[in-house]
């Protein structure tokens, strides 16, 4: 294969547990074809010089990943590289950042596990039958994330990566486009969940925004772009956790509902919201009308007085006495078992308490509203 | 020393074909534990590299039956036609399953799934993720394993050996690359799913890890290795590298063209008809040979070749639909295709041959199954069509992963201890290959003289003395291989030792390959004589089986299986 027109010295990092305790340097002076990758040599020299050098390396087309190092200190795939962009001088070594199981070849462990946990997979809340056929997706759609998907795992962007040098447990650039890669694909429904994860152990805003996993990406996939959206998204999702229920997701139904009297219970309980927050409306214009003189306020009632505002108000008082047993029914168990020497009394005293209380206002409210007292 | 492990079953193969099989297995019983054994990252496996797509019936205009008579067509008709069938019949389903699992299919305006034209394909039946689509299928796949923890991965293992006990396969032994340490992983059925074996050849599409491990496990246990005299030579590989520039570059209206600027598959009578650059692999090939040979191919530093000409079709074309084929086109020969033609020559690609199995992935040894390139359920006959590979590893993985799964529930474990005995054995065979001093040949003589006696014997065009010669040097070549001294004796990461192991494998499909390229004395599919130019139903309408013999390989027939389409002149 060789012309030998032209020499290089190859200076390679060796290592091997069974025999050296730290790693060396291994110099090879070899003809080199001008056609030549680096990875070209590095095979010229374990076939025709030193068989017991170690690398990785199978498609030689850019694609499997397998054979990146780093190349006079910068982390790039060997089978890429063209050589003669280097000097007569080549230092090859194995890609920072991991560790070395022998000579150029890395352990990818710790990048598997950070793989798997990102979920880099469909989620969808009900599995899609195959009968079903194929989903649509509009190129757009596609579009949205397909960059992200060209990851091939070479991991040259760990190497890179400043925060992973120092943080090991940062998921780190390949893992987080890799994971936003599915949360921002049409068909899945996982976001959710990879944000909790982004946000978890070795979380997304360990980035500092270096923006060398970029630099060194050799399918120009930026994962420094994805790392910094599920940034963004993984704030949001903090915050609308803080700020809404379920983080804003819909309440999660089952199929029975909604002839299951405990889910009918809890939906009326609910639906109960609506009946007072229409009572406060009608208190606010009852107030305005009582400002605005007798006249409107005689409107007011003039006006109020049929057969829908009698039934909303009937409505309403089931409401609430229904809200109210129930609110009572609870109010017993929500008492903290003793509050320094005072212990709460029996069940059955709070809640005679508490009905005698709401009788006790309301007939006191009613004899105002009457104009029986003043 | 060994250790032992215990699963339901063991799939060997981490490509598209064995992880298809593990999710299968999920699917079957996901309670069920599932090794899943690669001698690399699962990610890394050679279906990374296939380009064009993967076929199935997805348009209004097309059927079954369409697709089925262009396969047994491509076949030359040593398909066998109820796997086709069935195979058909399967594809849309699990393309559909890929989807659902989030391959980034390319689509249509209206979103539904896009489709290209395909050598030897009577319609647009190609699915396609622009012109990565075995990498986009894998990792898809790779990645949708991922949320199955039943799946015991036994990354970077190397499996040397099939133990069987009683008659049934009870598990592998598999050299733990990182440590050395051999292990006995155990499963009450094996799945082979290791592809092909490319790297025999000296100038292949294959990446390095391609050496027939599995075809050579199955062999030496006593299974016979099926047509394995059909090796497929890719129309368009880059001269010098080999590597492959699809053949959707022709779907997507490439032209190829001679020194003299003809399109000479339109042009001349090379059986292709009106199909032109769309027709199959084996004759486009052919056609690219003899025009070379007729003076009228170019000349460069890595041999002869043609030209590949995607001006025409314009930069927007291009960068949409085979963004690949000009990154790999830049980088590896300098050649822009928005401005160039790329220079091309044939190179292996595919083995059709394999490991025989019958519709249901089932060999003859109970108990081991296999699924993808290494395997041969008659799919491809004697020649391949273009995106058929991808389905086949979907449609026969799946198949193989139930199917392996039903024996297993009724298959006992076997014995432990015999078991765990060969697999000491085989501990101590490679303990003594490592670092091995004494003997006088060198690994990579050995793998040059290997790859110049492939080439010479069994190419694209093939005569019965250089047949016979091939099949005798590779016998030399064997005793040599006995012979051979190493350098390395360390337990960690012993790539010498991985390939003095490969070596032995590619040593045994070569001999199949040889010997049963030079039992066939008629032209059919990629098996082209210069002696025997016809393609002869009479004599040969039969499967080659090579079965393993320490004295030297004992040849077979099997029936080929009709009844649907009958033989004809394969014309287009």
């Amino acid at each position: 294969m060789s012309d030998g027109h032209q020499k290089k010295t190859f200076v390679i990092t060796r290592f091997d547990p069974d025999q050296d305790e730290a790693p060396r340097k291994q110099s090879y002076e070899i003809p080199v074809h001008p056609d030549w990758k680096v990875l070209d040599a590095l095979n010229f020299i374990k076939d025709e010089i030193d068989a017991t050098l170690s690398h990785r390396w199978s498609c030689r087309m850019a694609v499997c990943g397998s054979c990146g190092m780093m190349v006079d200190g910068e982390p790039r795939l060997t089978c890429k590289e063209a050589l003669s962009q280097y000097g007569d001088t080549v230092d090859v070594a194995p890609l920072a950042n991991f560790p070395v199981v022998r000579d150029l070849v890395i352990e990818a462990d710790g990048f598997m596990e950070k793989l798997t946990h990102v979920k880099p997979w469909i989620i969808r809340a009900k599995e899609l039958a195959v009968e079903e056929g194929p989903m649509r997706q509009s190129p757009g759609e596609l579009e949205e994330f397909k960059q992200f998907s060209m990851c091939i795992n070479c991991m040259l962007c760990y190497s890179a990566c400043p925060v992973v040098a120092n943080e090991p447990e940062f998921i780190g650039p390949a893992a987080i486009a890799l994971g936003h890669r599915y949360s921002l694909d049409s068909r899945d429904e996982g976001a959710a969940e990879r944000n909790k994860v982004f946000r978890g152990e070795g979380s997304v805003f360990s980035c500092s925004f270096a923006n060398e996993c970029s630099e060194v990406c050799p399918k120009h996939v930026d994962p420094a772009a994805a790392v910094n959206q599920a940034k963004l998204n993984a704030v949001i999702d903090w915050a609308t956790d803080l700020v809404l229920p379920r983080g804003g997701e819909p309440p999660q139904l089952p199929d029975h509902f909604p002839f299951s009297g405990r889910y009918l219970a809890y939906t009326l309980f609910d639906l109960t919201g609506i009946l007072y927050l229409l009572l406060g409306f009608l208190v606010l214009c009852a107030v305005w009308s009582l400002g605005s003189g007798e006249a409107v306020w005689n409107d007011m009632l003039e006006r109020h007085r049929n057969i829908f505002y009698l039934g909303f108000h009937a409505i309403a008082l089931v409401g609430l006495i229904f809200v109210g047993i129930r609110f009572f029914g609870f109010f017993p168990k929500a008492q903290p078992p003793r509050v320094g020497p005072v212990k709460p009394p029996p069940k059955g005293v709070i809640l005679v308490g508490l009905y005698a209380l709401w009788i006790g206002v309301t007939v006191c409210l009613s004899i105002v509203l009457a104009g029986g007292v003043f | 020393m060994i250790e032992v492990t215990r699963h339901d079953i063991v799939i060997v193969g981490g490509g598209a074909a064995g992880l298809r099989a593990a999710i299968a297995a999920c699917e079957v019983d996901p309670a069920a534990s599932i090794a899943l054994v690669s001698k690399v990252y699962p990610m890394r496996s050679h279906t990374v590299s296939a380009e064009g797509g993967a076929a199935a019936v997805a348009r209004d205009d097309d059927n079954f039956e369409m697709h089925g008579y262009d396969t047994v067509k491509g076949s030359d008709f040593l398909g066998d036609q109820d796997v086709i069938k069935y195979f058909v019949e399967q594809a849309p389903r699990e393309l559909t399953l890929l989807e659902h699992w989030g391959c980034p299919w390319s689509r249509n305006e209206d979103g539904t799934v896009a489709t290209r034209a395909f050598g030897g394909m009577s319609t647009k039946r190609t699915w396609y993720a622009t012109d990565k689509v075995g990498f986009h299928m894998l990792h898809a796949l790779f990645q949708h394993s991922l949320r199955f923890d039943n799946i015991v991965r036994y990354d970077e293992h190397f499996a040397t050996k099939l133990l069987v006990d009683g008659g049934v396969v009870r598990g592998v032994a598999a050299l733990d690359v990182r440590t050395g340490v051999v292990r006995v992983v155990l499963g009450r059925a094996v799945i082979m799913a290791t592809g092909g074996a490319g790297k025999i050849f000296p100038f292949t599409t294959n990446g390095n890890i391609k050496t027939g491990d599995g075809m050579a496990l199955a062999y030496r246990a006593g299974v016979a290795l099926k047509d394995m005299e059909f090796v497929q030579y890719h129309p368009t590989g880059l001269p010098g590298t080999g590597i492959l520039i699809t053949e959707a570059t022709r779907g997507e209206g490439g032209y190829v063209i001679n020194s003299e600027g003809e399109r000479f598959l339109a042009t001349r009578d090379y059986g292709v008809g009106t199909k032109a650059e769309l027709g199959p692999r084996d004759m486009i090939s052919r056609a690219i040979i003899q025009e070379i040979e007729a003076g009228r191919g170019f000349s460069g530093p890595y041999g002869e070749y043609v030209h590949l000409d995607l001006r025409h079709l314009g930069e927007e074309k291009i960068v949409a639909r085979l963004p690949m084929v000009r990154e790999i086109s830049k980088i590896y020969i300098g050649v822009d295709p928005v401005h160039e033609p790329i220079p091309i020559r044939p190179v292996v690609h595919y083995m059709m041959g394999g490991i025989d199995t019958d519709i249901t992935t089932a060999t003859s040894l109970p108990g081991l199954y296999a699924a993808g390139e290494v395997a041969s359920a008659s799919l491809n006959g004697s020649n391949r069509l273009g995106s058929n590979s991808l389905t086949e590893c979907l449609v026969f993985g799946a198949s193989a992963g139930r199917n392996a799964m039903a024996f297993a529930k009724g298959s006992s474990e076997g014995s432990e201890d015999a078991l765990r005995r060969e697999g000491e054995e085989e501990a101590a065979r490679i303990v003594a290959l490592r670092g091995k001093q004494k003997g006088g040949e060198k690994l990579s003589r050995i793998r040059s003289d290997l790859h110049q006696t492939m080439e010479s014997g069994c190419g694209v065009y093939r005569m019965q003395e250089t047949m016979d010669e091939t099949a005798r040097t590779v016998a030399q070549l064997r005793g040599r291989y006995a012979d051979i001294a190493l350098e390395d004796s360390s337990t960690v990461f012993n790539t010498e030792l991985i390939a003095a192991l490969e070596m032995g494998n590619m040593l045994d499909v070569a001999e199949a390959v040889a010997n049963s390229a030079a039992s066939r004395n008629e032209s059919r599919g990629a098996h082209t004589r210069r002696d025997a130019p016809n393609r002869d139903d009479q004599n040969f309408l039969y499967h080659t089986l090579c079965h393993f013999d320490p004295a030297g390989p004992r040849l077979g027939k099997k029936d080929v299986t009709l009844g649907h389409w009958e033989p004809e002149e394969r014309k287009y």
